[in-house]
């Protein structure tokens, strides 16, 4: 695994595996989370959007977040890149240019919001 | 064989032990629609499930990891589950910190529900079922 992984994989390649899995990680668990659920039955449903079901919620937010989730891709090659210089843990690389990103991603939505 | 097995302790570590705690949390901070007062325990009696197993397998595994690599005497991975120990600290850190932001206990809550107090006014008698005093 980390640091002495095998003749492919450098710790960089294992690093961004490692941040894919964090990404599916989280996305997943927050899935199976909320659709254990229970909602309200009298709930008003005329609003378009109000009440979906969990599975439709998420692939919303895939469509919507399309974006989004592109620049945290995108983010996490270049944080990622930048660990593997000072780090031979693919694990360490991973986790961390997963919250790095997240961090960034999250920066850049509150300065988003702030200028409009 | 051995790498694998510990590899496979790892990985469950690193992501089964996440995924159990940001279930549990989604569990724990939603608003749940509970018709009667047993659901609504025995929701909240899952969450704690959920989120106790979490907090278990996170000592459990890195420790027997630990310990295996040790008895195998493999260095490599001794040092990568020590790194996991320090893992584990970080985890229960950030889950104590969680737990001290709300007021109801992390572990330990049940939802509010639907069910209506019990008004007992007066005592109805039931022919065959139950009697009243006096009457």
């Amino acid at each position: 695994m980390a640091g002495q992984g095998g003749s492919r994989w450098t710790p960089f390649g294992l690093g961004v595996a490692v941040a894919l899995g964090w990404y599916v990680t989280v996305v997943a668990a927050v899935f199976v989370g909320s659709s254990g659920i229970p909602a309200a039955p009298d709930r008003d449903c005329n609003v378009i959007f109000s009440c979906m079901a969990p599975h439709e919620e998420l692939i919303l937010i895939l469509i919507v977040g399309a974006p989004v989730l592109a620049g945290l891709l995108v983010c996490t090659l270049v944080v990622a890149g930048l660990l593997a210089r000072v780090s031979r843990s693919s694990i360490l690389i991973g986790t961390l240019s997963a919250l790095g990103s997240l961090a960034v991603v999250g920066m850049v939505a509150l300065v988003w919001q702030g200028a409009r | 064989m051995r790498r694998a097995g510990l590899g496979a302790l790892l990985l469950t570590w690193l992501y089964g032990v996440p995924f159990l705690l940001v279930v549990g949390f989604v569990r724990r901070t939603s608003k749940p629609y509970m018709e009667t007062h047993a659901q609504a325990r025995a929701f909240g009696a899952t969450t704690d499930t959920v989120l106790v197993t979490a907090l278990v397998l996170n000592v459990a595994l890195p420790a027997a990891g630990m310990l295996l690599a040790v008895l195998l005497r493999d260095a490599a991975w001794t040092r990568q589950f020590a790194w996991a120990l320090g893992g584990m600290a970080l985890i229960y850190l950030a889950v104590s910190l969680a737990a001290d932001a709300a007021t109801a206990p992390l572990i330990g809550w049940t939802p509010a529900d639907q069910e209506p107090a019990p008004a007992v006014t007066r005592c109805i008698p039931i022919s065959g079922g139950r009697g009243c005093p006096g009457g």
